[in-house]
């Protein structure tokens, strides 16, 4: 095997010893901008990061989401076929659900509820296909009024991550001085100014 | 778990495993008997799993021709740790994620197991895991070399993997160029 390898190593269009499918699972276990840099190695390695690790097949599907007190319901169509999730409420209140956005078939869902003091917020991010949903960590009490402000997601393509931002409201911006950024998997948010 | 000390030896072996079934006996390029849990081999790998219920499994050795001696002990030494090991809380947690991909990080023990592999080892039990159709041991070993290319620069990554750079000076600084923007560290 390993005298195989040597001539497989030297005859230079084949420069890594695993058959091309492995190496493109190694590949898409890199961060995108990790595997952009190793087109810089050789030839061949380009041609595999160019021809088989695009930086994201999806293809685009029709999304409804309709926003009720306790039943919210996302729609997903998928060629002929029609996927319906409920949304999973927080329960105990009934509270109003806002899309905050979607990205790469997730949805970031905000739930508020005017309960208590300073009301209820819940951030929750879900994939509507498989019914996962993960509950947020809440943005950081001290910055004031957390039922108000608001929510923007999204994904850094670089990076491969799922990104939330917080944008603090008051009665006038210009008290403004900083944002909550939380990176999906991250336990907490951090400021940025 | 070498069985091949002596014909004595491998054919006492042959009666205990044709007696209970819970095991099969693998030879590898090189001739040498290794014996493997017949209930982690068709768990773990595909190839083994439709030979065995095909009845293509010899009991004096079933010839795996295209896997050298050294590799297939780490492919049984995988089978039987694995056999021996629950999966953990963190394991099962870990699958509900929201990635494309489901792939669950190696466990504690499989770090070890190809952290203490060498080079050519890691490569050779690469290619056994991808013929043996070994998908866990493949994600496992891929991960390891993926995380050898983390943070190293394009020279770093031809060292460490002996490749040979076939672009000119000409051709690298034009890719740079296209590339300029997605120089930085994630």
């Amino acid at each position: 095997m390993r005298d195989t390898r040597f001539a497989v190593a030297m005859a230079g269009d084949e420069n890594f010893p695993v058959p091309t499918d492995v190496f493109v699972s190694i590949l898409m276990l890199l961060p995108t901008s990790c595997r952009r840099r190793l087109r810089l190695v050789c030839k061949t390695w380009r041609d595999v990061v160019d021809e088989r690790t695009p930086e994201r097949q999806v293809r685009t599907k029709v999304l409804a989401f309709i926003s009720k007190r306790q039943s919210s319901r996302a729609l997903v169509f998928d060629d002929d076929r029609r996927r319906e999730w409920t949304f999973p409420s927080s329960g105990g209140f009934a509270g109003v659900v806002d899309m905050v956005g979607t990205s790469n078939g997730l949805l970031c869902l905000h739930e508020t509820a005017p309960c208590g003091d300073r009301g209820v917020s819940v951030l929750t991010v879900a994939n509507p296909v498989t019914g996962e949903t993960r509950r947020l960590p809440p943005v950081p009490p001290a910055r004031s009024h957390r039922s108000l402000g608001r929510y923007v997601f999204g994904y850094h393509p670089i990076t491969g991550r799922y990104k939330f931002v917080h944008i603090p409201s008051s009665s006038s911006w210009s008290m403004l001085d900083a944002v909550q950024v939380l990176d999906l998997g991250e336990p907490s948010w951090r400021e940025v100014c | 778990m070498e069985v091949d000390k002596g014909k004595g030896e491998a054919e006492e072996t042959r009666k205990v495993a044709e007696a209970d079934r819970d095991t099969v006996t693998l030879k590898s390029s090189d001739g040498k008997l290794f014996e493997v849990s017949k209930e982690a081999a068709a768990r773990l790998s595909t190839v083994l799993a439709g030979m065995i219920a095909g009845g293509s499994i010899d009991d004096n050795g079933t010839d795996l021709k295209q896997i050298g001696s050294e590799a297939l002990e780490n492919v049984v030494d995988y089978c039987n740790k694995h056999a021996n090991s629950i999966p953990s809380a963190a394991l099962i947690s870990s699958s509900i994620s929201f990635n494309t991909a489901p792939f669950k990080e190696p466990e504690e023990w499989e770090r070890k197991f190809v952290d203490r592999l060498s080079h050519d080892a890691l490569f050779d039990l690469v290619e056994a895991a991808n013929f043996l159709g070994m998908e866990r041991l493949l994600d496992v070993t891929c991960h390891k070399i993926s995380e050898m290319m983390k943070g190293k620069s394009p020279d770093q990554i031809r060292e460490v993997f002996n490749i040979k750079n076939d672009y000119t000076k000409e051709e690298l600084e034009e890719i740079r160029q296209e590339l300029a923007w997605a120089f930085y560290d994630d």
